[in-house]
């Protein structure tokens, strides 16, 4: 048989100091920097992007997986949302946008999504490889159709939902000014800036193409 | 009972399950056997007062035979479950009946591509329905399903249909499955296939032949849904005026 009146005596001893810690712990909890909070949220969703777009954010080409150190946030919150809600990454011809929207789905809440784009734009920029061949100066040209939205330095524009090209490795950009033309991205009613997007690449040629990625390349 | 507790969609469904039923009765009874058999010896020769352990080495054979019959009876068990998976695996496997309706699936990572034949029947035409992560089939309709991969090897497996097939880069497997109740059902990849293994899911749905109709006449899309169907059945036919379009442009072009 155990000692009632001991058990409460003890209880009562421990109870105040156990409610002081607690306490302490929520308050700690309280004066944490919000921010902080957000880039900690980040950097662990991003474990799950790791293994496709590296570490420090820098792509893979292999796999598809552009690199992601340098864009910035909103863009890439921007793209996030399209691939969970089906926008983008559910035409049969989008192989890389299908292996990455059932990531994006299956993954995140609205806070991961941004939390994990604050921490990726956060990656540092890295310097690409030359892999696509192109006359930058044919291209000059023809970019001055696309300024009007991606801006002269081809930074973008987030009020237009405009990707800022500069920075994107060049078979990247290249696979995806195909995809617009070929209709196997932006075709989806929800996406505006998809659809002006691919009425702005209809008729466009694979060589015009490679010439206006030449062009972006030398932007900075 | 199993009809209860499992939901089945297809022809061969309950065939499959009656073989695991059949194993797991055998297996089952066996084992109560077993168990009663250990019980039963440990407590006859429990310890008591006065009496010396003694050692058996097993020879006798009067011995032997504890471990010789239940070992042919296994054997027969073994030979019966055989008999009996090998009789469902020859009419899932390896026997294909006519089929009303071929589609193709195609894994990828980590999404299902589906063609459908549409209007003609016919794969591989242009007026094919092309879907990514769901697709639309008729009741009572034998289909059979021409699987690929794009990249590694995925397993194409729809539970309610007790269906899996490997689908293996390079190579075309035939099956087939036909759907005798209407509803959605899951499909999920059950190869490990990578990273986003886990999230390459889908669904099959099956349709009434009234539904069905109407889905291949709007072409795949899901009425007033903007969903990923719609998305990827349609820009096909917009791929073709394009193509067109491009074609034109370059007979102009200098």
């Amino acid at each position: 048989m155990y000692d009632l009146p001991n058990v409460t005596r003890h209880t009562s001893r421990t109870l105040p100091l156990a409610m002081v810690i607690i306490a302490s712990a929520m308050l700690a909890a309280c004066g944490r920097n919000a921010s902080a909070d957000a880039a900690a949220q980040g950097r662990e969703v991003y474990s799950a992007c790791a293994p496709c777009h590296g570490e420090r954010g820098e792509g893979w080409r292999e796999v598809g997986a552009p690199a992601l150190g340098g864009m910035p946030a909103w863009y890439i919150e921007e793209e996030l949302r399209e691939f969970r809600s089906g926008i983008r990454g559910a035409h049969p011809d989008d192989v890389g946008g299908m292996r990455m929207r059932p990531m994006v789905r299956g993954l995140m809440t609205d806070d991961a999504t941004k939390a994990v784009s604050l921490y990726a734009a956060s990656l540092p920029a890295v310097q690409h490889p030359v892999t696509v061949e192109g006359s930058a100066e044919a291209g000059q040209k023809i970019y001055e159709g696309c300024a009007a939205c991606h801006g002269e330095s081809g930074a973008g524009n987030e009020d237009m939902k405009s990707a800022p090209v500069t920075g994107m490795e060049d078979w990247y950009l290249e696979l995806q000014l195909k995809n617009f033309r070929d209709r196997v991205r932006g075709y989806h009613p929800d996406d505006p800036a998809g659809t002006m997007m691919q009425s702005a690449m209809e008729g466009v040629t694979d060589q015009q193409i490679r010439d206006v990625v030449a062009y972006i390349r030398t932007l900075k | 009972m199993l009809e209860y507790y499992l939901n089945s969609a297809s022809s061969y469904a309950r065939s499959v399950d009656h073989v695991i039923l059949l194993i797991a009765a055998i297996v089952g009874f066996w084992f109560l056997v077993a168990e009663a058999v250990l019980f039963g010896l440990i407590f006859k020769y429990r310890h008591r007062e006065g009496q010396a352990s003694q050692f058996v080495s097993g020879e006798e054979k009067h011995l032997k035979r504890w471990v010789s019959k239940p070992h042919q009876i296994v054997i027969a068990c073994d030979i019966l479950i055989i008999a009996a998976a090998t009789w469902v695996w020859v009419d899932v496997k390896q026997s294909l009946p006519a089929a009303d309706r071929t589609i193709r699936v195609i894994g990828q990572q980590f999404s299902w591509i589906f063609q459908d034949p549409g209007p003609d029947g016919k794969l591989d035409t242009p007026d094919d329905i092309r879907t990514v992560d769901e697709i639309h089939v008729k009741v009572d309709t034998t289909y059979h399903f021409e699987a690929q991969s794009r990249d590694v090897v995925h397993s194409f497996a729809v539970p309610s249909f007790r269906l899996k097939q490997d689908t293996v880069p390079g190579r075309t497997i035939t099956g087939w499955f036909r759907a005798t109740r209407t509803g959605t059902y899951d499909i999920q990849c059950t190869q490990m296939c990578g990273i986003g293994h886990a999230l390459m899911a889908g669904r099959i749905i099956v349709d009434t032949p009234q539904e069905h109709a109407a889905w291949v006449e709007r072409g795949g899309s899901l009425p007033g849904a903007q969903t990923k169907s719609v998305a990827a059945a349609d820009p096909d036919q917009h791929r073709t005026d394009i193509r067109s379009a491009l074609n034109n442009k370059a007979e102009v072009r200098p």
